[in-house]
């Protein structure tokens, strides 16, 4: 009969924000309370500082140079990916306390948070006073400054954690409303010139806003101020807009998928460092793998083995394949290449392997072979080629092209790692560009005599200029590229730097 | 006839290496002799090796299709010339499976490739450290039927005729382009490669003097002029002479100048 009234009844949604004020540093692997001054810069502009930096005068939207001057503060660039592998850290951490987990990435600060439905963990926990205490204790732990928000809806949560005052004694939505009207209007960050508007208008805080709505409706701000923002207050508030049941057409709240890591190790009878006696364990642990992708519909490209012995030496190997593998045989043979090209530096007594990254196979894409298994059997003798290749000459020895954003040719041309993505999408501006077949890795200076430009031979000009100008932004480059032969009628690919009137030579086209 | 023993003896280590399971061909005289890299004192005889266009037409009736496939393809280059694009792009184009570049003198600038139709999925470039770890690096390569291609760079220190023997053997079981590029110096080395070419560059043409082919003694010294790419024949606009100023050598006339020369027409 309990069951059933839970059914019939849904429990009030409550949420509770945790906001990270400074993860653009804690993702650089700074705290903020550091001896030094430090500032994250994005696009010229400062967007986060430490305590020190702040102390010594450095605010967040000053350019670079006046937070240097002020504070002699060392400037990090904004990493965004580094923050959102944090952030995903921080769910796993939060996961202990509820499965539905949302984040919170707002483009116009750099900040960023964790959204906690909470109402189904309430009970369990002792209570919402008890709950709030265990998630302050783990985050306490992690060590990054954070603030905490309760409310009854999402937004108004993560409104709620720019405040102090948390509320902890009843879960009423009218205290939570209460609360939330003596919010500054500047805190919607999404809406910069509503917000101007709105201060021009006489709309100061959040209650401001709320008594319009209360006194004509929803409708009269959404004529002033557009659709979006009024969608943006009724999501705050909590507001049913048009339908008499709006809980049947909420959003469900997301559950959180913690990433799985596989790990698991042989302890070995004996002691070894005998290859041919680590086969039959390498065997075991990979079908171990094999069974746990399975399992899952997942797939991986990189295993790590962990060989270590009685003393805790241990020696590391890294197993790549191209495409991703739910089978163990290709892994087993590419990790057999790689112990058979290796001498063992110490006894191994214990063996362990961790697939650090795995992917889903069925979202994978697969081209249409109407010849069997050809394709896939060539991609794996590629694969065992390239591994015994690596093993013989070294990982660092094969590489493949990749193509960066750059007008630079040495910068948008580079070398990766054979096992790396690759980007071979030519910018634009290259296909019009007459360009060498060859790039020299670094440009190599000509030398100006009496009678010309001298590099390995005088050389002669055979075409007009064709100008490359690169960061602007830094450290302008302006480089004006030239066709040019050698005695030898050599083609070569020269530029003369516009700032130092340099010379140099940078690709060979015959 | 010494050459002939030796033949046989290395073949006969390479069938050791594999399991003795069933020999599906045993090693006889006649199999022995069918094989297209030995030699047998013919002048002339079929050649039925596979080979793949080049993208000349003259160069192509020269080497009796296009660039041969499964067999080791010299280039000696002149001086610093570097032409492998341009000798062998289009082929690299049209053949399957992975490019291997082994010890390459620079960076292949990829935009160019890809415009010449290389897919730089399938191109890796590998450098070796040693003499030894680049013939190792060839032969393993060349054995692998995902190699579509392998352009390799002869490494310090001369290649010896076994070594290049060892190349060989490993290039014949394949079906890429295998491809070794030697400075013009080693052209006076004896090389047991099928073809051999000295590639060079007069004005505005590429030439290719073949100075050896397998089953073709009458092509011995054959040059082929291919014309170069009219991107790098080059052309100066006259307009723009005079912006670009070389140190050390007298300004071109100005606009100024030259204008003074200039008698304008009056109507009459």
């Amino acid at each position: 009969m309990n069951i059933l009234e839970r059914k019939k009844k849904p429990l009030p949604k409550l949420w509770l924000a945790i906001r990270f004020p400074c993860i653009s540093l804690n993702a650089l692997g700074l705290i903020g309370n550091e001896a030094e001054p430090f500032a994250v810069i994005e696009k010229h502009k400062v967007v986060c500082v430490n305590d020190k930096s702040f102390a010594e005068g450095a605010r967040v939207g000053m350019d670079r140079t006046t937070a240097q001057l002020m504070s002699a503060c060392e400037c990090k660039e904004r990493d965004k990916q580094r923050e959102a592998d944090l952030l995903q850290q921080l769910c796993a951490c939060a996961y202990d306390f509820t499965p539905y987990i949302e984040t919170c990435i707002p483009n116009q600060i750099a900040e960023a948070g964790l959204l906690l439905e909470i109402a189904g963990s309430l009970e369990l926990f002792n209570g919402l006073e008890s709950i709030t205490c265990l998630i302050r204790e783990a985050f306490d732990d992690v060590g990054y400054p954070y603030e905490l928000g309760i409310a009854h809806t999402s937004k108004s949560a993560w409104l709620l954690s720019f405040q102090p005052d948390l509320i902890l004694e009843t879960q009423a939505n009218h205290r939570f409303i209460e609360q939330l009207n003596t919010l500054p209007v500047q805190l919607l960050h999404g809406y910069p010139k509503t917000i101007e508007s709105l201060e021009k208008t006489g709309f100061v805080t959040l209650g401001d806003l709320s008594r319009q709505i209360s006194v004509q409706s929803i409708s009269t701000i959404k004529k002033r101020f557009g659709a979006d923002f009024a969608k943006e207050l009724t999501e705050i508030f909590g507001i049913d807009q048009d339908f008499q049941q709006n809980s049947l057409f909420e959003k469900p709240a997301e559950v959180f998928q913690p990433e799985e890591l596989f790990s698991s190790f042989i302890q070995l009878e004996y002691t070894t460092n005998n290859t041919e006696f680590l086969k039959w364990p390498v065997e075991v642990l990979l079908q171990r793998l094999t069974e746990f992708l399975r399992k899952r519909q997942l797939g991986c490209q990189r295993i790590e083995w962990t060989l270590s012995d009685i003393h805790k030496q241990k020696e590391i190997l890294s197993v790549y394949c191209d495409t991703p593998q739910s089978q163990w045989e290709l892994l087993y043979k590419l990790t057999m290449i790689q112990l058979e090209g290796k001498e063992l530096p110490f006894e191994v007594d214990t063996i362990m392997l961790v697939c650090p990254h795995t992917l889903s196979l069925q979202v994978q894409s697969h081209i249409l072979n109407f010849s069997g298994q050809l394709s896939q059997k060539n991609n794996e003798e590629l694969t065992i080629t390239l591994a015994k290749l690596s093993a013989l000459l070294g990982e660092r020895s094969i590489t493949k092209l990749t193509y960066r954003n750059s007008w630079l040719p040495e910068e948008a041309n580079i070398e990766i790692p054979y096992h790396a993505k690759n980007n071979v999408s030519i910018p634009p501006g290259y296909r019009k560009f007459f360009k060498p077949t060859w790039l020299l890795p670094t440009p190599s200076t000509i030398e100006i005599r009496a009678k010309g430009l001298y590099w390995h031979g005088y050389l002669n000009l055979l075409s007009s200029p064709r100008r490359i100008r690169s960061r602007w932004r830094e450290q302008p480059v302006s480089r004006d590229y030239y066709l040019a032969s050698r005695y030898d009628s050599s083609r070569l690919w020269i530029f003369k730097d516009n700032f130092s009137r340099q010379w140099y030579v940078h690709g060979v086209f015959v | 006839m010494s050459l002939y023993y030796c033949t046989c003896k290395q073949y006969t280590v390479e069938l050791m290496e594999t399991p003795p399971i069933e020999p599906q061909n045993p090693v006889s005289l006649d199999n022995l002799l069918g094989r297209g890299d030995i030699w047998v004192g013919q002048a002339k005889r079929s050649v039925a090796k596979a080979t793949i266009a080049s993208g000349n037409n003259e160069l192509d009736k020269v080497l009796a299709g296009g660039w041969p496939l499964g067999s080791l393809l010299e280039i000696c280059q002149e001086g610093s010339l570097h032409a492998e694009w341009s000798l062998l792009a289009s082929a690299l184009a049209n053949q399957s499976g992975s490019i291997f570049l082994i010890d390459p003198p620079f960076v292949p600038f990829g935009a160019t490739l890809a415009e010449l139709g290389i897919d730089l999925n399938r191109l890796y470039i590998v450098r070796t450290s040693s003499k030894a770890l680049f013939v190792s690096a060839v032969v393993e390569l060349a054995k692998s039927s995902q190699c579509g291609a392998l352009l390799a760079w002869q490494p310090k220190g001369i290649l010896l005729y076994a070594e290049l023997r060892k190349i060989l053997l490993a290039c014949a079981d394949g079906t890429g382009i295998y491809a070794l590029f030697r400075p013009s110096g080693a052209r006076k080395e004896s090389s047991p490669a099928g073809l051999r070419i000295i590639a060079g560059i007069e004005g505005r043409d590429l030439t290719l003097t073949v100075f050896k082919q397998r089953g073709m003694l009458e092509n011995h010294d054959t040059v082929v002029r291919l014309g170069l790419s009219e991107k790098v024949d080059g052309h100066l606009p006259l307009n723009q002479l005079h912006e670009i100023q070389l140190p050390g050598i007298p300004q071109i006339a100005t606009p100024a100048h030259r204008l003074t020369n200039v008698i304008p027409l009056r109507r009459r």
